[in-house]
């Protein structure tokens, strides 16, 4: 069944991305936006747009009802969730497929299957996949019989809520409390479950596809392991842990992984990867990736147009890609990473993206852009290819150091001497990195900052009481040069 | 041009402190699409700067005055927080002398104290603020005015 216009149920970044490839498929698009985003550039991507509520995301990008009309309204046939919001929301899958929308992603029976983290293990555990060692309770002595350190995480969610480190059987009793209060919290689900620990872990992941005919391929995987708050910073492809044996049969337990839930679309299969080579299934994000554009990139093959192809049931036609050469992705978020990433809303006046050989930005921002706090910090992905990790490092360096943000502060400059680094060179990238890393701005050549900075026009003075404060960009000023 | 900037000033770049008059070699001049060309004998690099931020090759440093020689009309008067936080301490009061660099108010953001200094020298015109108000980017603390 063809898609003749589809809904981008989404903002910043990933919503441009899909929209870019539904306009070169000849797919119309509709943007949906808050209020906060009425002249974004999310909203400019797509050929019509459709306002859905106020800022919060409770009454805008999260709310299924405005959604589902406002894809009513727009004559849609399809709707696409991209990540975060909605995307892993099973009932909205079903709203959407019950509203006879096309629903680009994996039916709702399979979202709510991997959603719940225990169901997952035990389906997994069945399929023949490496599961964490752990249990499936809350049960004390059930835990302490795995041996400390362990995980006590929740059942119903990632992203690091509800989750303990516990190191010994004093703590365990409080920590299993702690940590059913904060699931219950953030995932309405208190369950909580067990892992033993996995000491210094690398995080690889494993893009699979599947279309409705049953064939399941594979399109290598990705390093994410470098993270603050458990969330990644710097993604690279293929992963330099990988020798060629463990990188097949990781593949080949993630194949077994999507079919063992007869998966369709496009999904990921966590692992956790070991200091001897082992790894566990950790969890599968049923839906596109952040970091997807690098896969893209060492592949060739554009996944949101998968996405798309499989949702209007056209077969894949193959089951793995090979790859060629090593891609990075690094997130410019908005937070300062001199002061333990505090957040950084502002108003972005000077933005330029790096250009020229083996460059790709993703970006929902732009210059002027009123970075908020009502959603991810997430301004833009800098991902560049090139024909070996080495070469890659360098050119992420490279297009880093032609990468301008003003207004606020980002993780641009840290992650340009990460990628510059011995320790990355190295391939020591594992979860603790950046705790090992231990980064401080350098010192710079002063003088030449100095002389920037007197050269300027004198940024005008905020006085008047209760009025706007006027913007200090060249721009504003430019009637004062001469 | 009678550029307010044009002066020998000791300035804060980053957490280095540099003082302009000490013979730095660069030369800057202004760009048409609002960039600044730095040169530094054979060697030019392109800058951007918005407010006190300078952008140079990847690397954004604050640069701020830390001393006289600037021509004070130039300077800003009003003490704003750099994130959404919340006032813990107020430190003075309306009608007290100041100095640049002097702590007016700590704020609190995600259990991290920041104090926020004057931008000059002056006297203390406003207190708009008391301990535990949120306070967001742009709003007004404290307004410093010259005496």
């Amino acid at each position: 069944m063809p898609i003749q216009r589809l809904l981008i149920a989404n903002r910043g970044e990933i919503a441009v991305r899909v929209a870019r490839t539904a306009r070169e498929m000849g797919i119309a698009t509709v943007a949906v936006y808050s209020d906060a985003d009425a002249d974004a550039p999310h909203v400019r991507a797509c050929d019509t747009a459709v306002r859905i509520g106020p800022a919060p995301p409770a009454e805008s990008y999260l709310a299924i009802d405005r959604l589902i009309d406002a894809a009513r309204a727009a004559g849609a046939d399809a709707v696409h969730p991209g990540y975060g919001f909605l995307a892993e929301n099973a009932a909205f899958a079903r709203a959407v497929v019950d509203a006879g929308f096309v629903w680009v992603g994996p039916a709702p029976e399979v979202i709510a299957v991997m959603g719940d983290k225990v169901g997952a293990r035990l389906r997994m555990r069945a399929a023949g996949v490496p599961v964490v060692p752990g249990v499936e309770t809350d049960d004390a002595a059930d835990i302490a019989a795995l041996g400390f350190p362990v995980l006590v995480k929740a059942a119903g969610g990632g992203g690091g809520k509800g989750m303990r480190r516990v190191d010994s059987l004093d703590a365990l009793a409080e920590a299993i409390v702690e940590a059913r209060s904060e699931a219950g919290t953030a995932f309405g689900d208190e369950r909580v479950y067990a892992e033993k620990l996995v000491e210094r872990p690398r995080h690889v992941e494993v893009q699979v596809l599947g279309d409705i005919f049953g064939t399941i391929a594979h399109l290598g995987e990705r390093e994410c392991s470098i993270q603050r708050r458990h969330q990644k910073l710097v993604e690279e492809a293929p992963s330099p842990a990988l020798d060629a044996p463990t990188r097949a049969r990781l593949c080949a337990a993630a194949v077994e992984a999507a079919r063992a839930v007869a998966y369709t679309g496009a999904g990921t299969v966590e692992f956790l990867l070991d200091s001897d080579g082992r790894f566990y299934f950790l969890e599968m994000n049923t839906r596109i990736q952040v970091e997807h554009p690098i896969t893209e990139l060492v592949t060739g093959v554009d996944l949101v147009r998968e996405q798309l192809r499989i949702a209007m049931g056209e077969p894949l036609g193959y089951t793995s890609v090979e790859a060629r050469g090593h891609a990075i992705e690094c997130r410019i978020v908005a937070e300062d990473p001199a002061r333990g990433f505090l957040p950084s809303p502002g108003r972005i006046a000077r933005w330029r993206a790096p250009v020229g050989p083996g460059v790709r930005v993703d970006a929902g921002v732009e210059e002027g852009s009123e970075v908020g706090l009502y959603y991810d910090p997430l301004l833009a992905k800098v991902i560049v290819h090139g024909p070996d990790r080495a070469a890659a490092s360098a050119r992420m360096a490279r297009a880093l150091a032609e990468l301008v943000v003003l207004g606020i502060d980002t993780t641009a400059e840290l992650l340009r001497d990460v990628v510059s680094s011995e320790m990355f060179a190295a391939g020591d990238t594992t979860t603790d990195f950046l705790d090992r890393f231990g980064w401080v701005p350098p010192d710079v050549d002063a003088a030449a900052y100095a002389a920037a900075w007197q050269a300027a026009p004198v940024p005008p003075v905020a006085t008047s009481a209760g009025g706007r404060v006027a913007e200090a960009t060249p721009w504003a000023t430019l009637g004062r040069w001469r | 041009m009678g550029h307010a900037r044009e002066v020998a000033v000791r300035v804060q770049v980053g957490i280095q402190v540099y003082d302009t008059a000490s013979g730095g070699p660069s030369v800057a001049s202004r760009r048409a699409d609002g960039s600044v060309a730095v040169r530094h004998g054979e060697t030019v690099r392109t800058a951007f700067v918005a407010g006190d931020q300078v952008w140079i090759d990847g690397r954004v440093r604050r640069v701020r005055p830390i001393a006289g020689g600037v021509d004070p009309a130039a300077l800003p008067t009003k003490v704003t927080p750099p994130m959404p936080a919340t006032v813990v301490k107020v430190l003075v009061g309306v009608g007290e002398s100041v100095t640049v660099g002097q702590k007016l108010v700590t704020v609190a953001a995600m259990k991290m104290e920041t104090a926020l200094r004057s931008p000059r020298a002056g006297v203390v015109k406003a207190v708009n603020v008391v301990p535990g108000q949120q306070v967001r980017p742009g709003e007004e603390l404290v307004v410093v005015e010259a005496a």
